[in-house]
């Protein structure tokens, strides 16, 4: 073969390659508008650290609206409102002396975030329906979040809105979760680390800023798919701030997290007792009243299990509230089990145990009775 | 992002030696078999410079002993690394449990070895080296760094195509020559090998390790779409793999065997064996079933050693009696064929017409049964979860179970190998050259999208792989 052949071969090689890379940018233009409006990839605000209480919430400044979906087929897809306050809500947060109704500040995880349900379908736009519009209801969900977190919320919540009635959700490992020692640092999360002498101390997020070409790569709409719908690209890195690393993750392990804690040594509970004790006298330190809310594994209600016990960790929770008259405690079990067993409608998704707007309505209901037994609507209205 | 570099560097290099672009090509095989694996990249090179310097001495040597010792050493240093590695434990297990069985205890010890990825295929391409030689069916080189090339090359090296060296060597003594309409086809046979594996093997994968892992627990039925799903699994894996790494030769200027050719529309087991893992059927025959026959055997000769290439071939798969047993099943299909000496089926069946007549459907039907029931062998974990896999299929037919989540992937197979049929005069589905432009590239859009949405990513490697 001579030379010029050799040459040619390389130039036709070379204007193939380039025709590839054209056909790749069309490609990418047709995939980018599909994922856009046929399979709508999922989009998610942008996550804010308050600089004050260090308390993350999202920034109604980057976007305020979009829609979030889950799965590969996004067979589920909410849309989220970013509110002024940087809450997702149908609701604007008013300040204490902005407002002439009772408050009640719902805290949680991503269950309560809101990211599964339309704004008008969270429980707290149904928990305002069911009090015919008299008392307000502020979410307060944060992806991940356990007990410190709540507590550190709390905080800025007390000063920010000055609520009557904390509502906190727990998932199967709050306490252990908490504490530092047991678990790690956490990214964006508060912890709390038990000291030499035996106190506790708050720790704060140890918070990197995200990089700016993160939020710029996530604006493609391919690679949000393959993120977070099909959950198969760069999963983030630590110290990175990845605000949604535990939102759409579908709870396999639910079981597994409802076991006993069987092997913890004597050391271990005594930490984490201390723990929880320290964390419901800082709760009980805003001397307001605290109703704390325990989900339980409703994927064993619907395998035919009843009766399901709570986790040892909400079993450490239950028990100490009964030495704090201002902290209740409901198990949402039983009325799973009974609302299951009546009507066989499933609270979650088939895919997903992020409950679904009827269990929403389900754990609304259920929480009005004992709302209302803590907050004094007919004083406030006489002007007290 | 490895294979639109060294596509743009390898042809860069053609404007230089020959040398030097071979020379690329092994550092790029290399390289890409330590990703995999670095630990038994010398393995490699041991048995390419092995069969390298036999091939010149065999070639040299005019004394037919000596170039038969010549070849003898080759063989045994190659397949012993082979059987090494591959059957040493598998062996010693089983010859413990014979003696164990005739009442002699005594203790084995075991070692923990590890397979080295690719070590069935590339012995098996150097094999051919040689013994062409020997067989005077082709000459020795003295280009190492070719011969190297030929034996590293990075898309057949891992699970095939098994190549011949007269084949394929030569293309690596001349220089290549790119070509565009070649490289655009390649590419569209990487794409169909990876929606076959990605959207069909994967997604069905699963499947079939539930109901195979389960089976005591599912009914007939079950049991029955279990192993369908495996029979379908099994080629859109291999084949996949097949094409991609077909459709990547294609584009560095080479041309690699043809692998598959829609096997389940087979008549009959011989027209199977002509067409499923082409490489290997032909291999086995060439290098180990006519040799065993020798000239003008006898009809029981033929049936023995027909009965001995299956079990052999099925010993290749793995070191597994079930592997074994696979092989042995098939060539029982086959001896009736061999004995009864049956027509001879060379074309495509509904050649020339949109269907196939009654018979032959019924013919392709009967066949891929039987192959159907040869894959619960290669599936199961041993051959008593093989027969009671069989027992439970045919003595709980039916029991009124969730049927209904396998029939998504059901009718995509079912889609598959409609598509197959309408395209089975072409390579593979996707060779679509002769479509107007437009309906190409939407059927190129198209299945990138399927690609992302039902593909299923992750860590499932190639069934192939661990053999």
């Amino acid at each position: 073969m001579n030379s010029s052949t050799s040459s040619s071969s390389t130039k036709t090689a070379l204007k193939f390659a380039a025709h590839f890379a054209l056909f790749g940018v069309s490609l990418f233009v047709v995939l980018e508008m599909f994922f856009r409006f046929v399979l709508p990839a999922c989009e998610t605000p942008k996550g804010h650290m308050d600089n004050e209480y260090r308390v993350r919430n999202w920034d109604p400044d980057y976007r305020s609206e979009g829609t979030f979906s889950y799965g590969r087929y996004c067979a589920g897809q909410f849309r989220w409102r970013i509110n002024s306050a940087g809450w997702n809500s149908a609701f604007e947060y008013l300040p204490a002396e902005s407002r002439n109704q009772p408050l009640v500040a719902i805290l949680g995880d991503s269950y309560l975030e809101g990211f599964y349900s339309d704004p008008d379908e969270h429980i707290d736009a149904i928990l305002y329906e069911l009090f015919e519009e008299n008392v307000c209801f502020y979410t307060f969900g944060m992806s991940g979040a356990y007990l410190s977190q709540h507590v550190a919320t709390c905080t800025y919540i007390n000063d920010t809105y000055d609520p009557d009635i904390y509502v906190i959700f727990l998932n199967a490992k709050d306490v252990e979760s908490s504490i530092q020692n047991l678990s790690g640092p956490h990214r964006y999360l508060h912890k709390i680390v038990k000291n030499e002498d035996g106190s506790y101390s708050d720790v704060f997020p140890n918070l990197q800023a995200r990089p700016q070409l993160y939020d710029f790569v996530l604006r493609s709409s391919i690679i949000r798919y393959l993120r977070r719908n099909a959950q198969v690209l760069f999963a983030a890195g630590d110290g990175v701030v990845d605000v949604n690393a535990n939102m759409a993750v579908v709870d396999a392990n639910q079981i597994d997290e409802y076991s006993d804690i069987d092997s913890t040594d004597i050391e271990t509970i005594e930490t984490l007792e201390s723990g929880a004790r320290y964390m419901l006298n800082s709760l009980a330190g805003f001397e307001k009243h605290v109703i704390f809310v325990s989900d339980g594994p409703r994927n064993l209600l619907y395998a035919g299990a009843l009766n399901v016990s709570l986790s040892a960790d909400s079993r450490l929770i239950q028990e100490l509230c009964l030495e704090y008259p201002a902290i209740t405690f409901i198990d949402l079990m039983p009325t799973f089990e009974e609302n299951f067993l009546e009507n066989g409608r499933e609270f979650n998704f088939p895919d997903n145990s992020h409950w679904n707007t009827y269990g929403n309505e389900v754990i609304a209901e259920a929480l009005v009775n004992v709302i209302n037994d803590h907050l004094d609507i007919d004083s406030r209205e006489n002007g007290h | 992002m490895f294979l639109p570099v060294v596509f743009i560097l390898y042809w860069l290099l053609q404007k230089g030696s020959l040398r030097l672009q071979n020379f690329f090509l092994i550092a790029a095989s290399y390289a890409f078999y330590a990703y995999w694996d670095y630990r038994f990249l010398s393995l490699v090179i041991i048995s390419s410079v092995v069969c390298y310097v036999a091939g010149l001495r065999i070639a040299k040597t005019t004394d037919q002993s000596r170039r038969k010792t010549l070849l003898i050493v080759s063989l045994v240093i190659n397949l012993g690394i082979l059987g090494f590695f591959k059957y040493y434990n598998f062996f010693v297990t089983s010859f413990s449990e014979l003696l164990r069985s005739i009442g002699i205890n005594g203790s084995v010890s075991t070692l923990q070895l590890i397979l080295p990825l690719g070590i069935s295929f590339y012995t098996f391409k150097v094999i051919t080296y040689t013994v062409d030689i020997y067989r005077r069916e082709t000459e020795p080189t003295t280009d190492i760094v070719a011969f190297l090339a030929f034996v590293s090359f990075f898309p057949t090296m891992i699970a095939g195509p098994i190549d011949r060296a007269r084949n394929l060597l030569p293309q690596f003594l001349k220089k290549r020559v790119f070509s565009d309409p070649e490289a655009r086809d390649g590419l569209r046979q990487m794409l169909n090998g990876f929606l076959k594996k990605m959207v069909i093997a994967d997604n069905l994968a699963p499947f079939t390790d539930d109901i195979f892992t389960n089976y005591a627990q599912y009914d007939g039925l079950t049991l029955f779409i279990g192993a369908f799903f495996f029979a379908i699994q099994i080629y859109c894996d291999f084949s996949g793999y097949s094409d991609i790494a077909i459709g990547s030769a294609r584009l560095l200027g080479f041309k690699v065997m043809r692998n598959f050719n829609y096997p389940y529309f087979s008549r009959d087991i011989a027209e199977f064996w002509r067409r499923w893992h082409i490489s290997l059927s032909t291999w086995f025959r060439d290098y180990l079933y006519v040799p065993l026959c020798g000239k003008r055997p006898s009809r029981w000769k033929k049936a023995s050693n027909i009965i001995i290439t299956f079990a052999i071939c099925g010993l290749w798969h793995g070191a597994n009696w079930t592997f074994v047993a696979w092989g042995v099943l098939l060539g029982l299909y086959f001896l009736p064929i061999t004995v009864i000496r049956t027509k001879r089926y060379l074309g495509m069946a509904g050649d020339g017409r949109i269907l196939p007549s009654f018979r032959e459907a019924g013919a392709m039907l009967g066949t891929f049964l039987l192959v159907l029931l040869a894959w619960i062998f290669f599936k199961s974990n041993s051959i008593g979860d093989a027969f009671d896999y069989m027992g439970t299929m045919f003595s709980h037919p039916y029991m009124h179970l969730e049927y209904s989540l396998y029939l998504p992937m059901i009718l995509t197979s079912i889609v598959l190998l409609g598509l197959e049929w309408i395209q089975r005069e072409k390579k593979f589905i996707l060779q679509i050259e002769n479509l107007p432009c437009a309906v190409r590239w939407s059927v190129y859009y198209a299945s990138a999208i399927v690609l992302l949405v039902f593909g299923a990513f992750g860590s499932n490697e190639f069934i192939y792989f661990q053999f």
